[in-house]
C-alpha cells in the first residue's frame, strides 16, 4: 500500500506492523564519520540506528580497508547490532 | 456540512471537465531548489521538538494553534538564559486543517502566532466560500482562467493570512522545517511540499504560493477539487542529475524486501523524474487532502527522523549541517520530543443506528471519511513503535537519548474527571469545517492546556529542563515517561567497546 512504512513484526507479539529500525556498530581504530551510501549516518565505535536497508558502508577520509562493505542491515536488535570492522 | 457539499457539488458540476490550470512553474535555467532551513542545537541537552498536526478543518487549526501557544508560554532557563519550548521546534509536519496553522507558523514565527485567532479563526470562512461559490461572476472567472473551486480556498487563505507569500518566505535559515502533506490522487503517495520533491518534478519550490500547498493539503475530496501541478521532470530538467540514492535503492538486490517503503519512495521519485524504464508515466499531479494517506502527518515526520538521506537541517554543536538521524547518532541531539496533535473527533455516526440504507451523501461522507480515520489510527501505532525503538537505541548508556512522546488527543480525556468529560463532550460537537465559533476555540485552547499538562512526557520534558512544578508532578513525570537514563546501565557484551550515541557526543568533545 502506498505511503506506508517499512514493516516488520512488532516485538510485543501483536499483529500491528512497526517501523524497522536497525542497529549498526562500525569498528575502526580512530573516530571517523560513517557513511551509508555516501550519507553521513554516525561515527565509528558507537552503536548507531539506521532504517533497515541494503547499504554500502564506507568511512570518511582515506587509508582504511576494505574500501567499502556491502551489508543487508536487518534482523538486528539493541543487544545484537550488526558489527563491521575496518582496518 | 451537507449543505456546503450540495452547493459546492452543484457549482463544481458547472466546471467539470475543464482544462486544469497548473499551479507550479518550471525551474529556471541554472536554478536548483535549496533546503535553507536550519535549526541550531547549541547544546546536546537542548530539546529538539518535532510536531505533527492532523487534519480536522478549523478544529485542527485551532488545536494546533493552542498547542503552539502553550509551547510559546512555556519557558526554561539554561545558563541564566530564558528559553521557550516553541523555539526548540525543528519540524512541523501537517495535514489538511493542520496545514493552515503550520503554514502560518512557518511564515510568521512564534511571535506572530497571536494574530492567527483574529485572522483565520474568527471569520466565518465557510460563509465566505459559500458566497463566492454562489456568485455567477466567480464561475465565469474561474472557468475562463482554467481554475476550479479549490482556487476559492486559495484566495481566501491569501486574503486572510498568507498575503500571496510563497514558500521562499518559509524556506529560510532559522525557520522550522514546515512540511505540508497532500495525497497524489493517482498513486495514493504522500506528496510533501519540500524542495527535494519539487526537484523531482523540476518545479520551482520557492516560487510556489504557500496557499497552494495548504489548499492541496486540505483539498477534501469531492467538497474541493484537487490542486493541479504539471510534472516538468525529465532528462532535460535543470535541477541536476538524479540523486544517487534513488538509483542505488532501485538497483539494490534486497531493499525491496527489507524496506519496501524506501523502495517505493525511490520508485516514486524515479517515476516523477521520468527515469529510463519508469514504471509510471506521470505528466500531471492532482493533489488531494493529505489525510487520505496519513491524517496525522506523521509519515513525513518519521521520514525526517529516520531517513539517512533526508533534509539536513540540524546545526549541531560540532559544526556542520546534518540530518536528524546523524545528529542523534553522533550525540548532537540527546532529547527528542515528538508532539502529535490529533484533532480527530468521533461524532455519532447516524449510519449505524438507521434501518434505512445510506443515501448518496451518506456514502460519499463514508468513502471519504473512513480512509482518513483509518490512516489516523495506523499513523499513531507507527509513531509509537518508532519512538520505542529510538528510545531503546542507546541502551546501556545512562546519558542516552531521551525520547518524549507527547500526544494531544481528545481520546485521552478521562471520562471520570468532570472537567475533562465536559471538554470531551464539547469537542465532539465541533464539526469539521473552516468555520468555528469563539466559544469552540476557547474549548480547544482549554483542551490543549489540559492534555499537555496531563501528558507525563510533557511534564518529563519540563522536569528534564529543570522546570518542576511540584514533587508530586516530578514523580508523575518520571513514572509515566520513563527514560533509559533512569535505569542502571548494563552494557551488552556483544558490542565490545561500543559506546552509545550520547556518550559519543561526550567523548567527541
Amino acid at each position: 500500500m502506498p505511503g506506508k512504512r517499512a514493516i516488520k513484526k512488532k516485538r510485543s507479539d501483536t499483529e500491528e506492523p512497526s517501523v524497522s529500525i536497525e542497529y549498526l556498530l562500525v569498528k575502526y581504530s580512530d573516530q571517523r564519520a560513517v557513511l551509508a551510501d555516501g550519507d553521513k549516518v554516525g561515527i565509528t565505535n558507537h552503536t548507531m540506528i539506521l532504517p533497515a536497508n541494503e547499504y554500502s558502508i564506507t568511512l570518511e577520509g582515506a587509508g582504511y580497508a576494505p574500501a567499502s562493505q556491502d551489508v543487508v542491515l536487518a534482523g538486528t536488535s539493541v543487544m545484537r547490532p550488526m558489527v563491521l570492522v575496518f582496518q | 456540512m451537507k449543505q456546503y457539499v450540495a452547493i459546492l457539488l452543484a457549482f463544481g458540476s458547472m466546471l467539470a471537465g475543464c482544462a486544469a490550470h497548473f499551479q507550479d512553474v518550471p525551474l529556471a535555467q541554472g536554478h536548483v531548489n535549496e533546503e535553507r532551513r536550519i535549526h541550531s542545537v547549541a547544546r546536546p541537552d537542548q530539546p529538539v521538538i518535532l510536531v505533527a498536526i492532523s487534519g480536522g478543518g478549523s478544529r485542527a487549526a485551532a488545536l494546533g494553534w493552542a498547542v503552539l501557544e502553550k509551547l510559546k508560554r512555556t519557558s526554561y532557563t539554561v545558563g541564566g538564559q530564558t528559553m521557550r519550548l516553541i523555539d526548540d521546534i525543528a519540524v512541523v509536519s501537517s495535514v489538511s486543517g493542520g496545514s493552515v496553522i503550520a503554514g502560518y507558523f512557518g511564515l510568521n514565527g512564534p511571535d506572530g502566532l497571536d494574530g492567527f485567532d483574529r485572522a483565520f479563526l474568527r471569520p466565518d470562512n465557510m460563509r465566505a466560500l459559500e458566497l463566492h461559490a454562489l456568485n455567477p461572476f466567480t464561475w465565469v472567472r474561474l472557468k475562463s482562467t482554467g481554475n476550479s473551486r479549490i482556487k476559492l480556498l486559495q484566495e481566501l487563505l491569501d486574503r486572510e493570512i498568507y498575503a500571496g507569500k510563497t514558500f521562499d518566505a518559509l524556506n529560510q535559515p532559522g525557520k522550522p522545517l514546515v512540511v505540508l502533506n497532500s495525497t497524489d490522487m493517482a498513486s495514493g503517495e504522500v506528496f510533501s511540499f519540500l524542495p527535494s520533491r519539487f526537484d523531482d518534478i523540476c518545479a520551482d519550490f520557492d516560487a510556489e504560493p504557500l496557499s497552494t500547498g495548504v489548499s492541496a493539503s486540505a483539498a477534501f475530496p469531492i467538497l474541493l477539487t484537487p490542486v493541479a501541478l504539471r510534472n516538468y521532470g525529465g532528462a532535460d530538467c535543470n535541477s541536476g542529475p538524479m540523486p544517487p540514492w534513488i538509483t542505488a535503492v532501485l538497483d539494490k538486490q534486497f531493499t525491496r524486501y527489507v524496506n519496501l517503503e524506501e523502495f517505493n519512495r525511490a520508485r516514486y521519485a524515479y517515476d516523477l523524474r521520468r527515469g529510463p524504464g519508469a514504471s509510471r508515466q506521470i505528466d500531471y499531479l492532482y493533489l488531494l487532502d493529505g489525510g487520505l494517506a496519513d491524517n496525522l502527518g506523521v509519515n513525513a515526520l518519521m521520514d525526517v527522523i529516520d531517513s539517512a538521506h533526508g533534509a539536513a537541517i540540524i546545526s549541531g554543536s560540532k559544526g556542520g549541517i546534518e540530518t536528524i538521524l546523524n545528529a542523534v547518532n553522533v550525540g548532537d541531539i540527546t532529547r527528542l520530543a515528538v508532539v502529535v496533535v490529533n484533532a480527530r473527533t468521533e461524532p455519532p455516526n447516524p449510519v449505524s443506528v438507521k434501518a434505512s440504507r445510506p443515501g448518496i451523501i451518506g456514502m460519499i461522507d463514508s468513502t471519504t471519511s473512513v480512509p482518513i480515520d483509518s490512516s489516523t489510527s495506523r499513523g499513531m501505532d507507527q509513531v509509537d513503535t518508532l519512538l520505542s525503538e529510538l528510545q531503546a537505541a542507546p541502551q546501556g548508556d545512562a546519558a542516552g537519548l531521551r525520547v518524549y512522546k507527547i500526544q494531544v488527543d481528545f481520546d485521552l480525556f478521562r471520562a471520570q474527571n468532570a472537567t475533562e468529560k465536559a471538554l470531551s463532550d464539547a469537542v465532539k460537537k465541533i464539526p469539521t469545517s473552516f468555520s468555528i465559533s469563539g466559544d469552540q476555540v476557547g474549548v480547544l485552547e482549554r483542551s490543549a492546556e489540559v492534555l499537555l499538562n496531563d501528558s507525563p512526557c510533557f511534564q518529563r520534558l519540563l522536569l528534564d529542563a529543570g522546570v518542576v512544578e511540584s514533587d508530586g508532578m516530578a514523580q508523575y513525570a518520571v513514572k509515566g515517561c520513563p527514560q533509559l537514563a533512569d535505569r542502571p546501565a548494563i552494557r551488552p557484551a556483544s558490542t565490545d567497546g561500543a559506546v552509545a550515541p550520547a556518550r559519543a557526543a561526550a567523548t567527541a568533545r
